[in-house]
């Protein structure tokens, strides 16, 4: 099942759903792992005019990304609350889990840093925070969509904390606008990305652990990122739907979206430019 | 070479169709569309906006307290969303894969002939459907008049 994180997370893959030609990646990326093995309770209610839906869920995955690091999930658990009335809907969620990230660079890391611990003890602390195991995780989320055909907007604010140090913890969010025009559906996104905790390692300062300092300075690597999207929808026949977005993505440091070494095409805090153009049908 | 060909030819013909046809439309309806619910259900009468919540998925329940069983009529789909839910098919549509991915509601019965829309209609005490007024008969109640 697709994890309820965000507003759009049931459906995001279903392009002829959304207006945008895909959310917006400064924010949807704050939950690497879309999907777990799981199980949901959903319920609604009717209170006068407001529709009521709340979804509990219970789950856990395990995914490689590029074949160079494992994340996993474990004993996820979280819930949704959504609230619809006239044009508005509104949606609060939270999900709490144990994440597990695994790496060659990682483990390395890890364990020079427990070897380093029969040194210097004061490293043990550390270690710890960076064997990269089990670290409790929670990631909250509030969104609203107002439809005042033919405008539409769209918010949601978001934040992913990290008990201890291994992973950064982030916040984001992004606002989306459109307009219907007949089958045109031209739209405005602007998002936003930013690192919440930028945890200052201190390790005693001998040129033994120089190594080690350097490594966890890059493991910091700022990935704060922007973007400014504008895109036109275009449902040009029954059931198809073509979109167009031109994209700029501006980032301070190296961003969030390009951590791979081997993403090359680009020079660190350079602005990307990114042009898509996408074909969605449905039954 | 003449595949190609087709696939070109079969894709400017979609195209020019698209550009050409930019909505469509029953301009000019003889009869009105009503919304017909079983003869037995306590409902008498329904009001736009209790219909179009309906059929958009933003309300579940039927006035009598039932859980509403949806049923579209496929030849008068376009102009039911047009006058009743003020919408555009693919807006409408894409309303409801929202809903159907999210498990939140489940898609309308669809029929293809008006016959079955109030035979299905008749033999469900929650359904509730939309027909021409030539298409009334026997087992269903009109609850609403389009305008």
């Amino acid at each position: 099942m697709g994890v309820p994180f965000f507003m759009v997370s049931d459906f995001r893959e279903v392009g002829y759903a959304n207006a945008n030609l895909r959310p917006p990646e400064d924010t949807y990326l704050l939950a690497p792992l879309g999907s777990f093995d799981g199980f949901d309770i959903n319920s609604y209610f009717e209170f006068g005019e407001t529709l009521v839906n709340s979804q509990l869920f219970w789950g856990a995955r395990k995914q490689d990304f590029f074949s160079e690091s494992t994340i996993s999930l474990r004993d996820g658990v979280g819930a949704t609350l959504a609230f619809e009335r006239g044009i508005a809907r509104l949606r609060f969620s939270y999900v709490r889990a144990r994440i597990s990230a695994r790496s060659e660079e990682f483990d390395a890391l890890g364990a020079g840093l427990a070897g380093g611990t029969s040194f210097f003890p004061e490293l043990a602390e550390v270690a710890e925070d960076f064997d990269g195991r089990r670290k409790i995780s929670t990631f909250s989320g509030i969104g609203l969509e107002l439809d005042m055909d033919p405008w539409f907007v769209a918010a949601e604010y978001t934040r992913r904390d990290i008990e201890k140090a291994f992973v950064s913890s982030y916040a984001a969010g992004y606002v989306t606008a459109g307009f219907r025009w007949n089958n045109f559906t031209p739209y405005l996104m602007v998002s936003t990305l930013e690192q919440t905790s930028k945890t200052e390692v201190s390790l005693p300062s001998v040129p033994q652990l120089d190594e080690a300092r350097a490594a966890l300075a890059a493991n910091y690597a700022a990935g704060d990122q922007d973007s400014v999207a504008l895109g036109l929808r275009w449902d040009f026949y029954d059931n198809m739907a073509m979109k167009m977005q031109l994209e700029n993505i501006s980032r301070p440091a190296r961003g969030a979206s390009f951590t791979r070494d081997e993403v090359e095409l680009v020079e660190d805090s350079d602005d990307v430019s990114l042009y898509s153009l996408t074909l969605d049908f449905t039954f | 070479m003449k595949a190609l060909n087709l696939n070109l030819s079969l894709g400017l013909f979609v195209l020019l169709a698209a550009i050409a046809t930019p909505i469509e439309r029953l301009d000019a309806l003889e009869y009105s569309i009503v919304v017909i619910v079983n003869e037995k259900n306590a409902t008498t009468a329904m009001s736009a906006r209790e219909v179009r919540k309906l059929f958009l998925g933003k309300s579940r329940k039927l006035p009598d307290g039932s859980r509403a069983l949806l049923v579209s009529n496929e030849p008068i789909e376009s102009e039911f969303n047009r006058s009743a839910l003020r919408k555009a098919d693919s807006q409408v549509k894409a309303a409801w894969s929202r809903l159907l991915f999210s498990g939140r509601a489940k898609r309308p019965v669809a029929f293809d002939d008006p016959a079955d829309v109030v035979a299905f209609v008749s033999e469900n005490v929650n359904a509730i459907g939309y027909v021409l007024t030539t298409e009334l008969i026997e087992g269903v109640k009109s609850v609403h008049t389009l305008k």
